[in-house]
């Protein structure tokens, strides 16, 4: 299947294939393709929905995916037949396209869209002419109806069965003002200047000021609704996998395997499915906005801003996507057709901060401002103002740089409004969560695995410290005094999983750098926080309590009481100010979080980008946030 | 294709000074061949009417290519030189346009 973009070929390739399609990543191509299959009279038909082009010709990555198909050099066979979307409101553009597709010689039939909206516009469309003319089988169709799929089915039979007969009549360009003539009423004759209701949205929707505020409310809803509408399901499935863990746990006797089974396996992965909602929700809105034609003004309207930092307009919305999850904001950078664009705005969206960032900001933030709601908010704002600056500034650096080179200019085009199609936004949101699925079950499940080892071995015998507390609350169960046994089982298993972390080898590990990070201030315990959050980065208040206290650590300004109380071997605070705020800089910035390395690798097809981002990322965190703490303390702010 | 009214008019505008409803012809541009191909793959090319739908001098273009509407950055408007039209209709100027 191949057409101009929005012609309505996917709309039509989801109705003949359904739920049985997926995406598929060709070798040696960034741009993907849709493959499907339907059974029509007992024969089964395998489609490829290759994505919109203008013309197969040019030198772009999606054109030469057409050319390779059309070649025979995609998914190893030559198509039976090509099936070719035309707009019935934009002949010309699409017979151009015909004319190139029909040069191949391949069996042909042809799918004529948007005859209602033709019509609308005055224009008589004769599909019957058409196909007469085009030597081929025309069939008018409209996927999201379901209109006309019976006879196009038919058609792309019959075609398969006759080579096309136009080629020596379609080589002169007076051929296609003919055949638009003969067939829908002549090049010219749509009445476009009567499109006041179009006229008046873009007035709004592209106006320089009006465009971005419209812009803002149209994202501010549709992320708010995104983390409202998640947080549910989100939940479900963290208990979910809670419970699941738990019933493992309960289940299988207490060792190395159950250990895998319930911190790295179910753990691991359970981290990276919690996301699946907001993934979801983030793409069926994206798909129903661009549905509607306004994502591409959108685009338009952000492009001023975005091209003074060698971004185009599409960026916009993947990095904004980014301050849920990085995940679904790389995942959305498909929606940029410049490959260095779009290599260039996946590597900056990991700087925005994204949620998992919030509970570390909440407690750093609280504890360089326990007595000032009002600075630890501006701190807090300051935070998502670090990351976005430094998104940008990079995204700037690298276009100049490694990513250098001519952008594909900013042409757009901008569909006409329509109501969105419910069912295909469905379809396209399916299909990637399948992908995330995929991903999340094999790469990031291997990753996860890996760091529960780094963890979990070599294996510490319990401290005599910990044997200690055990025995007290045993003496505690005799005496009836069930809540303090409770309490001092909890110290006792705290202090295990203290003595663990720090002999495992992510504790040797974080031994061993420790004097990498001493010049930002870190400790021991600080360094080892700072290595397991390069797992997941919320993982650092989770085991800076295990480390330091033994507070509740669902209970922010508790755990921040605790942390502030923390000393170093010297007695001096352990989270002083310019600590603190080092430490703050180095999470607004470093990359922490495995689950977007994974997520990266696969949108750019290799692992040196992933590392790239990787490197990048945590030379600027660790550089800013040495800055940092050398100007706190410069300001008197204490050392 | 019904034409009565002119030529295009002899003057050349950068795409950027034209005006809101102002209908125009590309005549030439200093695009790189590949830019040009791509333009010309969407419909813009030199035989092509279009209708300024927005314009300002350093922003961003809108015009209208039959049914389709094109968005330009500032950048590439600026590059293309176009024939102002007066006659309302599309048709024409297309009469009078060279062939590619």
């Amino acid at each position: 299947m191949v057409g101009n973009p929005n012609v309505g070929k996917t709309s039509l390739f989801n109705r003949l294939c359904g739920v049985r399609a997926k995406t598929a990543n060709f070798p040696g191509s960034t741009v993907e393709a849709r493959m499907g299959s339907c059974v029509a009279d007992g024969v089964e038909m395998e489609f490829i929905d290759l994505p919109g082009v203008y013309a197969i010709d040019l030198e772009l990555p999606e054109s030469k995916l057409c050319r390779d198909c059309l070649a025979g050099r995609l998914a190893g066979c030559m198509p039976d037949a090509m099936l070719v979307v035309l707009d019935a409101t934009n002949m010309q553009r699409g017979l151009r396209l015909f004319r190139s597709v029909a040069a191949g010689g391949r069996p042909m039939a042809v799918a004529l869209t948007m005859t209602d909206l033709a019509r609308g516009r005055g224009l008589s469309v004769n599909a019957q002419r058409l196909a007469v003319v085009l030597g081929v089988p025309c069939v008018e169709a409209n996927g999201r109806a379901g209109v006309g799929i019976e006879p196009l089915l038919a058609a792309i039979h019959a075609a398969v069965e006759v080579p096309p007969q136009i080629l020596a009549a379609g080589i002169a360009e007076d051929w296609i003002d003919q055949t638009v003539s003969s067939s829908v009423g002549g090049p010219n004759s749509l009445g476009a200047d009567t499109d006041r209701l179009t006229d008046r949205l873009d007035a709004a929707f592209t106006h320089p000021i009006l465009g971005g505020v419209v812009f803002l409310l149209a994202m501010a809803l549709m992320f708010f609704a995104i983390f409202r509408l998640a947080e549910i399901p989100m939940d479900l499935i963290e208990q979910g996998f809670g419970w699941l863990g738990a019933t493992i746990a309960a289940v299988l006797p207490e060792g190395a395997l159950t250990s895998l089974l319930v911190d790295g396996v179910i753990g691991g992965v359970a981290g990276t499915v919690v996301f699946l909602p907001q993934i979801c929700l983030l793409f069926f809105l994206l798909a129903l906005l661009e549905d509607t034609g306004y994502l591409a003004r959108a685009a338009f309207v952000m492009d001023r801003i975005m091209c003074r930092f060698g971004l185009p307009g599409q960026a916009f919305i993947p990095l904004l996507s980014s301050h849920a999850c990085a995940l679904p904001g790389i995942m959305s950078a498909r929606l940029i057709p410049d490959p260095k664009d779009r290599l260039a705005t996946i590597l900056v969206a990991p700087f925005m901060s994204c949620s998992a960032r919030v509970g570390v900001y909440v407690l750093l933030v609280t504890l360089l401002f326990p007595q000032s709601g009002f600075l630890a908010g501006l701190a807090f704002a300051g935070c998502y103002a670090l990351g976005a600056a430094a998104a940008l500034v990079t995204a700037a650096i690298f276009r100049k740089t490694i990513l250098r080179g001519k952008s594909r200019p900013m042409v757009l085009e901008l569909p006409p409004y329509r109501l969105p199609d419910l069912r295909g936004a469905v379809l396209s949101t399916y299909d990637r969560a399948v992908v995330f699925l995929r991903n999340a079950g094999t790469v990031i499940l291997a990753i996860c695995v890996v760091m529960w080892w780094i963890n979990a071995y070599p294996r510490s015998a319990m401290p005599v410290e910990a044997i200690a507390i055990e025995a007290r609350a045993v003496d505690a169960d005799a005496a009836g005094n069930a809540d303090e046994a409770t309490a001092l089982r909890a110290d006792a298993a705290n202090l295990q999983q203290r003595v663990q972390q720090q002999n495992s080898f992510a504790g040797w590990i974080g031994g061993a750098v420790q004097p990498v990070f001493a010049p930002l201030g870190l400790d021991d315990r600080l360094t080892i926080a700072v290595m397991t959050s390069f797992l997941a980065r919320e993982v650092f208040r989770s085991t800076m309590t295990v480390l330091v206290g033994h507070g509740d650590g669902d209970n922010d300004t508790k755990v921040a009481d605790e942390l502030a109380l923390a000393t170093r071997a010297d007695g001096s605070k352990l989270f002083d100010v310019p600590t603190s705020v080092a430490l703050l800089v180095f999470y607004v910035l470093a990359l922490q979080c495995l689950p977007t390395l994974a997520v990266t690798r696969r949108e750019t097809g290799s692992w040196k980008w992933a590392a790239l981002q990787f490197g990048w990322m945590s030379v600027v965190a660790y550089l800013l946030a040495l800055f940092a703490r050398a100007l706190v303390i410069a300001l008197g702010g204490g050392g | 294709m019904a034409s009565t009214v002119s030529d295009p008019l002899p003057i050349r505008l950068p795409l950027t000074q034209l005006k809101r409803g102002d209908r125009a012809m590309v005549a030439d541009s200093s695009l790189s061949d590949e830019d040009r191909a791509v333009l010309r793959a969407m419909g813009l090319d030199e035989r092509c009417t279009f209708t300024v739908c927005r314009a300002s001098a350093g922003g961003p273009c809108i015009i209208q290519l039959d049914a389709t509407r094109l968005g330009l950055s500032p950048d590439l408007a600026k590059r293309i030189m176009t024939r102002p039209c007066e006659c309302p209709s599309a048709d024409c100027c297309a009469q009078d346009a060279p062939k590619p």
